[in-house]
């Protein structure tokens, strides 16, 4: 199949999967793949608070 | 003492008293306030430093956050002396920074064994031999973070040359003690006391170089302070002559760039006559 024509106006075609984002359990630090709308809760032990975690990327700061 | 006069205020004269590593402790004389107040001013906020400005975090497992870490970084003393040969980053051509205008310098620890690692300001790598932290006898620096096992901080700063009056933490001294007047001859203070003035407020120890007045004679009204008392303490980043001779250059510096443009003002027609058009005013 081809793949979608795009618009003259867009740079990208639209995201067509739901986010997916990498949270921790804090309880057994377990990592968690939750989708917007699921249920806030470790797949591993049903523990409710999960952490998310830091950014792989640089982060720069003013030292002042 | 009382000299009020101003012949006797164009022979300004300095007696240092004591000089060490870091501190410098001079009188100044035949000078007015003002002139002693700009010096006091310009050492504190128009000397020019080298300071972290710029800190990019490629890992940061330490309890604390980023913004923290960056801020006590920027207060690290880096030793300045060789800041004459680099631009400041807005005059240099470079697009963000580049070796004519900043030191890198990088930090890189990691807690593997079990306890607390101490990471001191000395173990920040530096890019330039004569730039680095500033340490005192023990050679450790201060304290920037401590590690507990498994975590980590790799960074990488971004040095840059400026003044105080942009923010403190280019400021070569700690502190600047600064007194006319020891025995309050001008009634400069109204000092607060229970019962007695003079057993509350000892004096200081300039006060060996005055005389009290009799406080029987009358008040003198037009008598202003021409001896002022400094203590000029570094935090290690320039040496305390050097401060203060660095602060003398601006304040020069600065009267001739007001003269320069009073001279500009009064006179119009100079500039007039540079292109043929009509003048301004």
């Amino acid at each position: 199949m081809d793949p979608p024509q795009l618009q003259p106006y867009q740079s990208q075609p639209p995201l067509t999967k739901p986010q997916v984002t990498t949270y921790r359990c804090m309880r057994c630090r377990t990592p968690n793949e939750i989708k917007p709308r699921e249920p806030i809760r470790c797949l591993d032990c049903g523990y409710r608070i999960l952490m998310k975690e830091r950014t792989k990327r640089m982060v720069q700061f003013e030292a002042r | 003492m009382n000299g009020g006069m101003h012949g006797e205020q164009n022979n300004p004269q300095i007696r240092i008293r004591s000089l060490d590593k870091d501190s410098v402790d001079f009188v100044l004389s035949n000078t007015h306030l003002s002139v002693a107040n700009s010096l006091r001013r310009a050492m504190i906020a128009e000397v020019p430093t080298m300071a972290i400005d710029l800190v990019q975090f490629i890992e940061n497992t330490s309890v604390l956050a980023d913004e923290f870490i960056a801020h006590r970084l920027g207060l690290v003393p880096l030793v300045s002396a060789t800041v004459e040969q680099f631009k400041l980053t807005r005059d240099c051509t470079c697009a963000e920074y580049c070796k004519e205008c900043s030191v890198e310098f990088t930090l890189h620890v990691k807690c593997t064994e079990p306890g607390t690692r101490v990471v001191y300001s000395s173990e920040l790598i530096s890019s330039n031999k004569d730039v680095v932290p500033v340490v005192d006898e023990d050679g450790q620096g201060v304290i920037l973070v401590k590690l507990s096992k498994g975590q980590e901080i790799n960074v990488h700063c971004v040095a840059k040359k400026g003044v105080a009056k942009e923010h403190a933490k280019w400021s070569p001294v700690a502190a600047v003690g600064f007194e006319y007047d020891p025995h309050n001859n001008f009634r400069h203070l109204d000092y607060w006391y229970e019962k007695n003035v003079k057993d509350e407020w000892p004096l200081s120890k300039n006060a060996g170089e005055e005389v009290e007045n009799d406080p029987g004679a009358p008040f003198d009204f037009n008598a202003e302070p021409t001896t002022f008392y400094f203590n000029v303490e570094t935090v290690g980043s320039l040496a305390p002559q050097t401060v203060v001779i660095q602060a003398t250059r601006k304040l020069q510096e600065r009267l001739g760039d007001l003269q320069m443009a009073l001279e500009k003002d009064q006179n119009p027609d100079a500039n007039a006559n540079m292109d043929e058009g009509d003048p301004w005013v």
